[in-house]
């Protein structure tokens, strides 16, 4: 999907030209996945994928497709959600419970549920944050490297060097 | 481990949280009545849903409240004709902010009317400011519907319940201690209630209740003002709210 040409239209014009089935139907899983990425947790990525489109649509009449790709403003969001999240979740956790979701029995419990994903979160749960979004959007959401400059800020060429360099790391971590 | 696994890898969404989520999200608010989305909406606001909860328990289960009602009889006072439990305790469970209410899909006035076994006449005089959809809730013997100053949830609210004598149950409306008042209405004595529940607790400037029987049907006809934090933000004379009941034909 993407939105049509729009000439002299207002936001609310330009807004009621998405076609919200396509939008839906073409992002849903891409938003699911860059949460599951993100947090490494099918239910929880449910929830924040209803958040994040909740959002969107309640919101569709900020949505100015002058100013960008509709995929980067429903990413947008989803960041923010998920920035949102665990913004809440150091809130609600006492320390010890932060410093656990990262320890090593947490690798190794995980892991025992003999599920791939399972153990791929376990070793994204150790990424610094910034490397985490960097791989939702590149594996979970499919964002291009273009596609994630965009949305961070960072140079396309960067975006490429760290994901490499996350990759490698994993990889060596799988092995 | 490559690009490949890193796609593949990734969970499967599950069709069913897809279409639930889809027929959340894509029914247009501006389909859905006022009625419907201010019940919706102000779910979260504490007075509203303890008095929608109140209303609905009013209408719809109130038998299981028969054995509550007989260890405070010696509360029990009748005004109008109609008994309260002054000073009672909330009858707004404690874990109403989690309540969900099951209410039948608001409907036109036309299409309300036929489901309903008695005429509905709604009041000819609204008080300034308030608007309505002219939405309905029916169900097989009372009728909901409202009028508002807002069609968000920060507004004030006025909130009519219709239904027929002899369906209105055999309960004793809890209320705050000393707000209750007997008063005309149209002629007829009726019940005038100052104040609302605000979850367990009774707030006496949230609200104004007017309860009265007119041709073989109970009317309750209720005022909600707009809160902050549980503060009301705005008032509406008794007089305001005594025309509007009087204007129903």
């Amino acid at each position: 999907m993407s939105p049509k040409p729009t000439t002299d239209r207002s936001p609310h014009e330009m807004a009621v030209q998405i076609d919200w089935g396509a939008v839906y139907q073409q992002r849903l899983p891409q938003v699911f996945h860059f949460f599951c990425y993100r947090l490494g947790d099918e239910s929880l990525a449910e929830d924040l994928t209803a958040t994040t489109f909740e959002k969107a649509w309640s919101g569709r009449e900020r949505y100015r497709e002058d100013l960008g790709a509709f995929s980067s403003w429903l990413f947008g969001i989803a960041r923010k959600v998920a920035a949102d999240h665990y913004r809440n979740r150091r809130e609600e956790l006492p320390l010890d419970e932060n410093r656990g979701l990262a320890s090593e029995g947490s690798v190794e419990a995980s892991a025992q549920k003999n599920s791939n994903f399972r153990r791929l979160a376990a070793l994204l749960e150790r990424l610094p944050p910034r490397e985490r979004e960097l791989l939702a959007l590149k594996y979970g959401a499919e964002v291009t490297n273009r596609g994630i400059a965009e949305l961070t800020g960072l140079s396309e060429s960067n975006v490429g060097t760290i994901l490499h360099r996350v990759v490698k790391k994993l990889r060596a971590e799988w092995e | 481990m490559n690009d490949d696994f890193l796609y593949r890898v990734r969970p499967v969404l599950r069709p069913k949280f897809a279409a639930e989520l889809y027929e959340r999200i894509s029914k247009p608010a501006e389909s859905r009545s006022l009625l419907e989305r201010l019940l919706k909406l102000r779910l979260s606001r504490p007075v509203l849903q303890g008095a929608l909860v109140l209303l609905l328990v009013l209408v719809s289960t109130l038998v299981a409240y028969q054995p509550a009602r007989a260890t405070v009889l010696h509360w029990l006072r009748e005004v109008a004709g109609f008994l309260f439990d002054e000073g009672g305790e909330s009858p707004i469970p404690e874990d109403w902010s989690q309540v969900t209410i099951g209410y039948p899909t608001p409907l036109g006035l036309e299409q309300a009317q036929s489901q309903l076994p008695f005429e509905l006449r709604l009041p000819t005089y609204i008080p300034e400011n308030f608007a309505t959809d002219s939405q309905v809730i029916a169900s097989g013997n009372w009728a909901l519907t409202g009028w508002y100053t807002n069609q968000t949830n920060q507004g004030e609210a006025i909130i009519l319940l219709v239904q027929p004598v002899e369906s209105y149950p055999d309960w004793a409306q809890p209320v705050g201690e000393g707000s209750l008042e007997e008063i005309t209405v149209n002629g007829q004595p009726g019940a005038l209630i100052r104040g609302q529940w605000f979850g367990d607790q009774w707030q006496e400037d949230c609200g104004l209740t007017l309860k009265w029987q007119q041709d073989d049907l109970v009317y309750t006809l209720s005022w909600f003002a707009a809160t902050s934090r549980g503060e009301p933000q705005s008032v509406l004379p008794l007089e305001e709210l005594l025309h509007m009941a009087e204007s129903i034909p």
